[in-house]
């Protein structure tokens, strides 16, 4: 079985003016569609001991409690089968809750916060779900365009269980306004692909009075009756 | 199929300190060494692309946990250097490469091979691309151990970039 190619205007459009680095960098050749095993039959193979403690707990790296919103975030990852994703590895990373990241480029002026740094990692369990606890980002402008501000996110990187499933994404927050200003998520053609990159604020993963809990689900790339995922 | 795939986003320009844990060390030590830039449309280095490269099969690697991994960042003239193992298998790609940057709205894999390899030309995957392009994804002698191979996001020498199928 292949992975079949992916139905169009799901991906973003590589040369997108609005989002202006595009316009030198999206590269124009269509992909090529190649059989390669290697990257799409043999497994990653990657270990937990690339996970430490509290790698899944963004709050819990500074000598207090960092600043803003505490939120946690919960989610299944699977196949485009249905099938788990399983024992893969997830990074996440973020700015804090007034929009700077913790990163010597960024120049933005909101303050850092001594408490948060903004990144995390873990691995998805048997039946393809995560978890992680962090501070809800904020807004902030990137220089783009006049008011150039980019909606709340958290940036996701996903390995699966063979390269071909690599995915590196953005999770957004349900009903922000900024979406229709955005040419980074308004790159995506097909709305409802958009609409997929939003997580769904859940009362059931609300953890009492500590935090809110929002769902993101996440689908990788799967081949056609794969009964057990790769 | 039943569920319908996320889509990509940009890792933007600030994924260094979340993806510094599994970073090679740029002073690395391996039998060889495939180092060159990454390129835009104007030929102008990208500074800020991160390239993951992979060996199927490695049981071992720079990296905790993630056996056959290599991780850099590319520097401000764009450049970037792997120090691996050299590679076993022939006709196989030397590493699978993975490309992420700021205004590369999808990440690319690609894929680089060694233009010393005795079975290049009986290559399967290399003899599934068109032989004009073939010379994107070969890196060529430079000096004892080492290989030069640039990556071109646009123009007549873009990089072939995969789908897996």
């Amino acid at each position: 079985m292949k992975f079949e190619p992916i139905a169009r205007g799901t991906y973003p459009s590589l040369v997108y003016p609005p989002y202006k680095s595009t316009v030198k960098r999206g590269p124009q050749q269509p992909l090529l569609r190649v059989n390669a095993p290697a990257a799409t039959e043999t497994p990653l193979g990657f270990g937990a001991a690339a996970i430490q403690p509290q790698d899944n707990d963004l709050t819990a790296h500074g000598r207090a409690a960092p600043l803003g919103e505490k939120i946690v975030v919960s989610g299944r990852v699977v196949d485009e089968d249905g099938q788990p994703v399983r024992d893969s590895l997830v990074e996440v990373w973020q700015c804090n809750s007034a929009g700077r990241y913790f990163h010597n480029k960024d120049q933005h002026d909101a303050p850092l916060d001594p408490n948060f740094f903004g990144f995390g990692k873990f691995f998805t369990d048997r039946d393809g779900r995560y978890r992680f606890v962090t501070i809800k980002p904020g807004p902030y402008p990137w220089g783009n365009h006049h008011k150039a501000w980019r909606p709340a996110h958290i940036h996701f990187s996903l390995f699966g269980n063979v390269l071909a499933q690599r995915l590196v994404t953005q999770m957004y927050f349900p009903n922000d306004p900024l979406f229709e200003f955005d040419p980074i998520y308004q790159s995506i053609p097909d709305a409802a692909a958009r609409e997929r990159l939003s997580a769904r604020f859940s009362m059931d993963e609300t953890v009492g009075d500590q935090m809110l809990g929002y769902v993101f689900d996440i689908v990788l790339r799967g081949r056609g009756a794969t009964p057990f995922g790769l | 199929m039943s569920k319908l795939i996320t889509t990509t986003q940009t890792i933007g320009p600030f994924p260094h300190e979340g993806w510094r844990w599994a970073f090679e060390s740029a002073s690395a030590a391996g039998e060889i060494i495939i180092h060159g830039q990454v390129l835009d449309g104007d030929g102008q280095p990208i500074s800020d692309a991160i390239l993951e490269a992979w060996q199927p099969g490695a049981n071992g690697g720079p990296i905790a946990g993630l056996p056959g991994l290599y991780r850099v960042p590319s520097g401000d003239e764009g450049e970037f250097r792997f120090a691996l193992p050299r590679p076993t298998a022939h006709g196989a790609p030397a590493l699978y490469v993975t490309l992420f940057a700021r205004g590369l709205l999808k990440h690319q894999f690609t894929a680089v091979f060694l233009a010393d390899d005795p079975q290049l030309a009986q290559s399967p995957l290399l003899s599934q691309v068109p032989s004009e392009r073939r010379a994107t994804l070969i890196a060529q002698a430079a000096g004892p151990g080492a290989y030069h191979w640039n990556v071109r996001l646009q123009g007549p020498q873009e990089t072939v970039f995969f789908d897996y199928e």
